[in-house]
């Protein structure tokens, strides 16, 4: 694992026009993923994270205009690039994408064999140059690659599995599906939208194992979306909290699970029960992104906020290494 | 499949005898009485009586019906009782031209509608959209007997470039029958010179048919492909690198034929229905004009034996319909 950060995103603010006014959807977000490592994006539900993880793929949605900020992958900016180019060399080639929901993913009216081969085409092998003709050969290649992975995702008669029609397969069978293919391509980095939120409980782990031993297997990074912070203890090195669109923490899973420095993640640690004694969910919810709350967003819903809180947006500090959080109040304190 | 199949043909029976017997009543109420018909004006009430025996409409209905399907079911249509021809001849010499205008109407109406209807779809909200809209609304309340006239007027008439009438010009060869559809015999038969000519007849009824339905599969089709645009295995294959192109077609498309497909089964009986008047405008050959007659003449065979040809092919119409539907989604295969 090397030093240099794979994906940086710096302070990326969005917003899209709607009849209701303009809603402020990412406001001042601010990760970063080392090559290889795995990172979760936590945050409930209506945060902005899908919309992080739509902008890195370069699927802006309609009438969304970035406001402020920087995608650096692999050392260029994909927000300086021709939407052309972001389609033929990133999508899916460098950046994959696994999705929520495996049941409403695939389309219904064709094989597995068909769409994942399809997804093989536009996102090629590792080895093959964009716009590599899709000769019959390239197929072959391409069908060969795809049952050794299905083999690795253990679904049993992969060959016959790619004749197959997506309702014959469970939940878990489609996602490990969705895994085997993504994987194939080897993108440098993999958007993991809530993975496992569709699946039952014991699939769910499952699959997330599963999913970050191949990744480590074949040095991918992931970013690892979810809500819960018991994935994140279980399979992510480095955390970044988000709220109502604005990143409030990030540091190393370890630090923010054991030391939570902003009473968002604070609060959404207490509601697991794993990893929390007293579990206490969190009232109110978050606020709509058309009309935010001004400074913290999250000062409606804090119990320690102070009337300063409603007053000015709190920049990330570094607490400590990597640590660092966005709170006045944490400010004040040290 | 072939089980489905069958058993969709089976229960085709039941319904045609359902059709058959409905329609049997239905004359039976109507008022006009065949034999007076016959017999002319000036026949005394013995003659007329007489010629209620020889129809055999003399006695009960069930009575008159039994024989009725007895004779059917052997091929036996009976004789017209106006024209005294064999009623079943004349339906095989005149239903494949209105089957031939059928489904060429259904042809255009399932190309251009699913056409207009992608189209608008991906084009939501832009000028061609509410044009389609626009026409769809327009094709849908027009009177087709009037569209057809206007069609005349304007491509016949006006610009001289199709035929007013007719399934050929007159004095040209019939091609030989090997259908009984003039533009797969003629190609069949490498009659080129008659495929041209029966393309620029069959063109203005066929649209004139079809116009309606074209709205109707364009609006579905439409409201189809926004919805499947806005699924999540869109945003999916979006995600995954697919080009836009080919997430239209064929992965979108086919999604969104299933309802539309629908339609087309749906659409035939309208299509046989304003194929009746349109028959008349066009002076096409078919069963349409036939059955117009027969009505006027209180010809009982005639009308009998057209509701019951019609019923059938509409019966195999919507089976096939359901088969387009087991190749488009596995799922439905799977419940036949
Ligand atoms: N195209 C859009 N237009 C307007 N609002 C949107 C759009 N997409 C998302 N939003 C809003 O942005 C917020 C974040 O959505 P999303 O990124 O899906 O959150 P998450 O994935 O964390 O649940 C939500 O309040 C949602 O309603
Ligand atoms: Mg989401």
């Amino acid at each position: 694992m090397t030093d240099t950060a794979l994906l940086e995103v710096r302070d990326l603010s969005l917003s899209v026009k709607t009849d209701a006014g303009v809603a402020r959807i990412l406001d001042h977000i601010d990760f970063s993923i080392r090559r290889g490592e795995i990172v979760g994006l936590v945050g409930e539900s209506g945060c902005g994270k899908s919309t992080v993880v739509r902008v890195l793929l370069g699927l802006l949605p309609k009438g969304a205009q970035i406001d402020s900020g920087r995608i650096l992958f692999k050392g260029v900016d994909l927000l300086t690039l021709r939407p052309k180019d972001v389609a033929r060399r990133i999508r899916g080639r460098s950046i994959g994408f696994i999705p929520q929901d495996p049941y409403q993913s695939f389309n219904p009216t064709f094989t597995v064999g068909k769409q994942m081969l399809e997804v093989l085409r536009w996102s090629g092998l590792p080895d093959e140059a964009p716009d590599t003709r899709w000769t019959r050969a390239v197929q072959a290649r391409h069908r060969a690659k795809l049952i050794e992975m299905l083999e690795a995702v253990n679904i049993a008669d992969p060959a016959g599995a790619l004749e197959r029609y997506p309702h014959q397969f469970s939940g878990g069978q489609r996602q490990r599906i969705l895994i085997a293919t993504v994987l194939a391509c080897q993108p440098d980095l993999l958007l993991a939208d809530e993975p496992t939120t569709a699946l039952d409980v014991t699939t769910q782990m499952q699959i997330l194992h599963l999913l970050r031993d191949l990744a480590l297997d074949f040095g991918v990074a992931v970013m690892m979306v979810t809500h819960d912070f018991g994935v994140v203890a279980q399979l992510c090195d480095r955390v970044s909290v988000m709220y109502a669109g604005q990143t409030v923490e990030t540091g190393t899973a370890h630090a923010v699970i054991h030391q939570p420095a902003h009473p968002y993640t604070e609060r959404l640690i207490a509601c697991h029960p794993d990893l929390s004694e007293t579990i206490v969910g969190i009232p109110g919810q978050v606020s709509s992104p058309i009309n935010p709350p001004m400074g913290c967003r999250f000062h409606p819903r804090c119990l320690i906020a102070t009337d300063a809180c409603a007053d000015q947006r709190p920049v990330l500090r570094t607490l400590e290494g990597a640590h660092r959080v966005a709170c006045l109040m944490r400010e004040a304190a040290s | 499949m072939l089980r489905f199949i069958i058993i969709r043909l089976l229960l085709l029976i039941p319904v045609l005898l359902g059709l058959l017997l409905m329609t049997f009543v239905l004359l039976g109420l109507a008022e006009g009485d065949p034999a007076a018909a016959i017999a002319g004006d000036n026949a005394t009430p013995e003659q007329i009586q007489r010629i209620r025996e020889e129809l055999g409409i003399d006695k009960p209905v069930i009575a008159q019906f039994g024989a009725y399907v007895v004779n059917v079911v052997q091929g036996d249509f009976g004789v017209s009782a106006y024209s005294n021809r064999a009623v079943g001849a004349d339906i095989a010499q005149r239903l494949p031209a209105t089957l031939e205008l059928t489904f060429v109407s259904l042809l255009i109406a399932a190309v251009l509608g699913i056409g207009f209807g992608t189209l608008a779809a991906l084009w939501r909200n832009s000028v061609f959209d509410y044009l389609v809209r626009i026409v769809s609304v327009a094709g849908l309340a027009m009177a087709s007997f009037w569209i057809a006239i206007m069609l005349q007027l304007l491509f016949s008439m006006q610009l001289d470039l199709l035929p007013l009438r007719g399934r050929l010009p007159s004095g040209m060869e019939a091609p030989a029958v090997l259908t009984g559809s003039y533009l797969l015999d003629s190609l069949l038969t490498g009659r080129i010179d008659a495929f041209v000519q029966s393309l620029r007849h069959i063109l203005l009824p066929a649209l004139t048919i079809s116009l309606g339905g074209i709205a109707t599969i364009a609006r579905f089709t439409r409201s189809a492909v926004v919805t499947t645009l806005q699924t999540e295995y869109t945003t999916y294959e979006e995600a995954a690198g697919f080009p836009r192109r080919r997430i239209v077609f064929p992965y979108a498309l086919r999604n969104s034929l299933v309802t539309p497909v629908t339609q087309i089964g749906l659409l035939f009986g309208a299509f046989i229905s304003s194929a009746v008047a349109v028959e008349a405008v066009f002076d096409w050959p078919g069963i349409g004009s036939y059955l117009v007659q027969a009505i006027f003449n209180s010809d009982f065979q005639a009308v009998l034996a057209v509701t019951l040809v019609i019923g059938a092919v509409y019966g195999l119409v919507n089976i096939a319909v359901d088969l387009a539907h087991a190749l488009l989604d596995r799922r439905v295969a799977e419940r036949l």
